[in-house]
């Protein structure tokens, strides 16, 4: 099953529209131009909130307004409640914004998520942004200029990092979804980037990674079963294993630790066929470089068809 | 999280888990008290540190024959002795970055063996799973803990690579599901059983043990909060994480301040990449205040050993300007005259980057990141 990304028609719900942080970034998504259509409040008494209907229930939200995607700002304590119930209800999305949640709770998430076939976007996500059109998440869309090329993140920093590098050099993005930061995800790489090798206005894919996981080497087993029609860049964030803060600890069998955990990935992603990124400060320039060749060769090659007929 | 071996050990007792008898001192005088209430005649004495490999480790004041965190007692006033040369003695082991001073010892006693064994129940990362392995004569077996409630049959599954008599099974079971029942109750990453003794007189013991919590699910059990302390060289990793943000040590001279964890591999990358030693990684997170902000970098310039400080922001959400009033309110707190480069780019860069000018203060801006770095390795070198 295809991830279908959000157009500006898209309708979305919002958990969590009155708490501090849901308010501030559904008013700057209803400024972008998102397609807000409910929310949904543990508040009592409210029935509208910027305008928007608020219900006291998933399940109200999803009969009265039929979102096709929930944007969740709990606090840590209520996310596993509120994620539960919107993937309960069979939201066909559903983006959970909210940092510090407990591995248990993330597992127990993610296991229903699978049951129900949704797809759970995050812990920690900040969101999805298809320019000028969907802000859904908590990401400074503004930065975002619109073009060909499809960023899978799992650093926000670095996300916004990139674009501003891309849009410097008059790249733009056709969407942008952040999985998360964590050790444990609710979808990892591997949909969010099948969906955009098909994807008629990707031409290009960006996948930002961290050492701190297995998810970049199971996209790189993925992808290495693909004929690639489209370049998929990438970049590894981090050397050292040091600033690796909440990685998966050694049990009593002392099995070898990866000396150069970050070398041996670096390679199962070329290997795969991805283009490894050299420094975060030569993101945007090696992504256009690349294009621009891969373009010229383009137009030698047709040129050269042309002489021939 | 991780807590002490006796607080482990106190913590497994609570949970009807059996553990060996043994009790925590602070002075050679408990040592004594304690030994006097234990049963037989030869006991373990273990330093209390926050480190796995205390065995490789060694004191750095101290008879070079006795070198080991953990040794064997003969008698009461060996017992002393050996607690003596122990309490306030730096220990150090290959893993550790800084020599500790040993406050804390713990006196057990010593079980007779028939079999040993290992056992642990984590998260696997890898496979999105609950795991349980058990190391059985140095071979280990591995079973996926079904998401619904494991049943008997699973159980004796696992049982059967113990390969021990019907009595010592039944015994085994309670303590397998006893454990497991911990390692859900506390939302903990994992539990093991690094050494599980099946005693000659069919008793099971846990020799050597811990729990390992996850962070963020800590605050939900006051009793474990109760246990968090501050240990001895991570005074400044506590400290940031009162005040919402990340400090990562490492061992050179360049202090990085980043807003962001991703940005944060990636400067250090960069750094390490033109020979620049970092000094620790500040991590503001990805949405800072202005508060964060002054809080880390006075950290940063407070530490004796840093010689300039590498500040790399991308400004999102949180402006650049909002930031870089930060780090002026930080640096006029406290004047080191230290070199500080700022490289901000993102919202309202070029405003911030005018604050830094206009300031006065000994900030050097450049948009660049990669000359950024390496102006803050030669003004730390002195080059310029």
């Amino acid at each position: 099953m295809k991830v279908q990304f959000p157009t500006g028609q898209t309708p979305i719900l919002c958990q969590g529209i009155t708490t501090a942080s849901g308010a501030a970034h559904i008013e700057r998504a209803l400024a972008y131009g998102s397609n807000i259509v409910s929310g949904v409040s543990r508040d009592k008494g409210v029935s509208r909130f910027m305008n928007i209907p608020v219900f006291s229930t998933v399940k109200e939200a999803v009969r009265k307004t039929k979102p096709q995607i929930s944007v969740i700002f709990s606090s840590p304590s209520r996310v596993l409640a509120d994620t539960e119930e919107a993937i309960k209800a069979q939201i066909p999305m559903v983006i959970c914004t909210t940092t510090h949640v407990p591995y248990h709770d993330i597992l127990r998430m993610r296991i229903l998520a699978q049951k129900k076939h949704v797809y759970l976007i995050g812990p920690a996500s900040p969101g999805i942004v298809v320019p000028e059109q969907v802000l859904a998440g908590n990401m400074p869309a503004d930065l975002f200029p619109k073009g060909t090329i499809g960023i899978v993140s799992r650093s926000s920093s670095l996300t916004y990092e990139s674009v501003q590098q891309l849009s410097a050099r008059k790249l733009g993005v056709s969407t942008c979804i952040g999985i998360g930061s964590g050790a444990l995800l609710g979808t990892s790489f591997i949909p969010i980037v099948d969906s955009l090798l098909t994807d008629t206005k990707t031409k290009a894919i960006l996948i930002i990674g961290k050492v701190n996981s297995h998810f970049e080497m199971e996209l790189a087993s993925f992808l290495s079963k693909k004929k690639l029609r489209k370049p998929v860049f990438v970049y590894l964030a981090g050397r050292s294993q040091k600033h690796v803060s909440r990685a998966p600890i050694l049990s009593c069998d002392k099995t070898p630790v990866q000396k150069d955990v970050i070398a041996h990935k670096k390679k199962t992603c070329a290997d795969a066929g991805m283009i490894l990124i050299s420094h975060f400060d030569k993101i945007g320039v090696e992504i256009k470089t690349y294009l621009d060749e891969q373009s010229c060769k383009l137009n030698q090659k047709k040129q050269m068809e042309k002489k021939e007929k | 999280m991780d807590i002490y071996e006796y607080q482990n050990k106190r913590f497994f007792k609570e949970h009807n888990l059996p553990v060996l008898r043994g009790g925590i001192a602070y002075t050679p005088a408990e040592v004594e008290r304690i030994i006097d209430q234990l049963p037989g005649n030869v006991w373990r004495l273990k330093v209390q540190i926050a480190d796995d490999s205390r065995e490789q480790g060694s004191f750095l004041n101290h008879p070079p024959e006795k070198k080991s965190g953990v040794q064997i007692a003969y008698s009461k006033e060996d017992a002393i002795q050996i607690a003596k040369e122990m309490f306030g003695n730096a220990f150090l082991t290959p893993t550790m970055r800084k020599e500790q001073i040993i406050q804390r010892v713990y006196i057990e006693e010593i079980c007779a063996i028939q079999k040993k064994f290992g056992v642990s129940i984590r998260l696997d990362f890898a496979k999105h799973n609950f795991v349980l392995t058990v190391e059985n004569n140095q071979i280990l077996t591995e079973f996926d803990i079904p998401s619904q409630k494991p049943s008997l049959f699973f159980w004796y599954k696992v049982i059967r690579v113990f390969n021990v008599s019907g009595t010592e099974q039944a015994k085994l079971l309670f303590i397998l599901k006893q454990m497991y029942q911990v390692f859900l109750e506390y939302h903990a990453v994992a539990v093991e059983f690094c050494t599980l003794v099946l005693t000659p007189d069919s008793k099971w013991v846990i020799e050597d043990g811990r729990i390992v919590f996850d962070n963020e699910a800590i605050s939900r059990f006051p009793e474990i909060m109760a246990l968090k302390e501050v240990t001895e060289g991570h005074e400044r990793e506590a400290l940031a994480e009162k005040y919402n943000f990340r400090y990562t040590p490492f061992d050179g001279n360049i202090a990085c301040l980043v807003n962001g964890s991703g940005l944060g591999g990636a400067t250090i990358e960069l750094l390490e990449s033109h020979k620049g030693r970092p000094a620790c990684l500040l991590d503001v997170g990805t949405e800072p205040t202005g508060d964060s902000v002054v809080r880390a970098l006075k950290l940063a310039l407070s530490e004796p050993n840093v010689d300039g400080v590498f500040i790399n922001i991308f400004g999102g959400l949180t402006r650049c300007d909002t930031i870089a009033q930060g780090l002026i309110d930080a640096s006029r707190e406290i004047s080191t005259g230290i070199p500080m480069v700022v490289r901000m780019d993102g919202t309202n860069a070029i405003i911030g980057e005018r604050l830094l000018f206009e300031s006065r203060l000994p900030f050097v801006v450049i948009r660049q990141p990669e000359e950024a770095v390496i102006s803050i390795i030669k003004l730390v070198e002195g080059i310029i």
